[in-house]
């Protein structure tokens, strides 16, 4: 055993005799574009809205919820998946989310929130969680669809045209800040007061 | 390399690799024929290609979101550094 090891230790360091350099390049290469082609295709199917529902946790409780709202169906068919949302868009944040992941994981193999009552019991906290990260990204995934420079404010209630051109446009808001609780049923807010 | 294998190269005529061939350098021992030296240059290529570079490239992507996220337990989720 030693014995092979040494001897694929030294193949591995000196010049192949057998193979070109042209092969090994270009066999590296392609092997290189596969790859990376596969990494993509794992990283988005890890984005879909099949995969997210795959746990009951999701499935049977933020997920049900969201059929009912506008975010998932509407007029115009254009509808929000747990991605759009939740998993930034940019590179580096993203991998750092799927990292964060395993806690899920973790979650899902002890049974942090496998029954509602335990779902509600922490729901407050998860949504905390996620509202101040809309707050850190100034609502960055809600205005990856919803621009402010295009919404036209002739078609917005009175209401919702003065707090957007008093708050939203001057930066003092985000959007978070009023819209809680529009995809997904709020938690018991009852609970903050404590 | 051993005294052994020196003195085992030199007593040992190469077996079909011709002097002043790019393989000359590497002239074949006694326990390794030219079969085996193909098989085995063929098998650490594909280890290579096929294993080692994507779990390496794998586990760097993976600890680099750790560590992004750790930086993010301290610094605050994204978009805070910016304000």
């Amino acid at each position: 055993m030693r014995d092979l090891l040494r001897r694929y230790w030294r193949t591995l360091w000196r010049p192949s005799a057998y193979f070109s350099l042209g092969l090994l390049t270009l066999g590296g290469f392609i092997a290189g574009i596969v790859f990376w082609g596969g990494f993509n295709t794992a990283l988005e199917a890890t984005n879909t809205e099949k995969f997210c529902t795959g746990c009951h946790e999701m499935r049977t409780n933020v997920y049900e919820e969201l059929r009912g709202t506008i975010h998932f169906t509407n007029r115009s068919g254009v509808r929000a998946k747990c991605s759009d949302c939740h998993v930034p868009h940019n590179w580096t944040d993203k991998i750092a989310r799927k990292m964060q992941a395993s806690k899920e994981v973790w979650g899902k193999i002890f049974g942090t929130i496998d029954t509602r009552e335990k779902f509600l019991d922490k729901r407050l906290e998860l949504a905390q969680r996620e509202w101040a990260r809309f707050k850190a990204n100034d609502s960055l995934e809600c205005r990856n669809c919803h621009e402010y420079n295009y919404m036209d404010f002739t078609r917005q209630s009175k209401r919702a045209f003065d707090a957007h051109s008093r708050s939203l446009e001057s930066g003092e808001k985000t959007c978070i800040d009023c819209h809680k609780g529009i995809a997904h049923r709020l938690p018991d807010l009852t609970l903050t007061q404590q | 390399m051993t005294p052994e294998d020196s003195q085992m190269k030199r007593n040992v005529r190469p077996l079909r690799v011709e002097a002043g061939s790019p393989a000359a350098h590497h002239e074949p021992t006694q326990q390794e024929s030219p079969e085996l030296r193909r098989t085995e240059e063929f098998r650490t290529f594909i280890f290579l290609t096929v294993i080692m570079a994507p779990v390496l490239a794998v586990m760097g992507v993976g600890g680099y979101g750790f560590i992004v996220w750790v930086y993010q337990m301290f610094a605050g989720p994204p978009g805070s550094g910016l304000h």
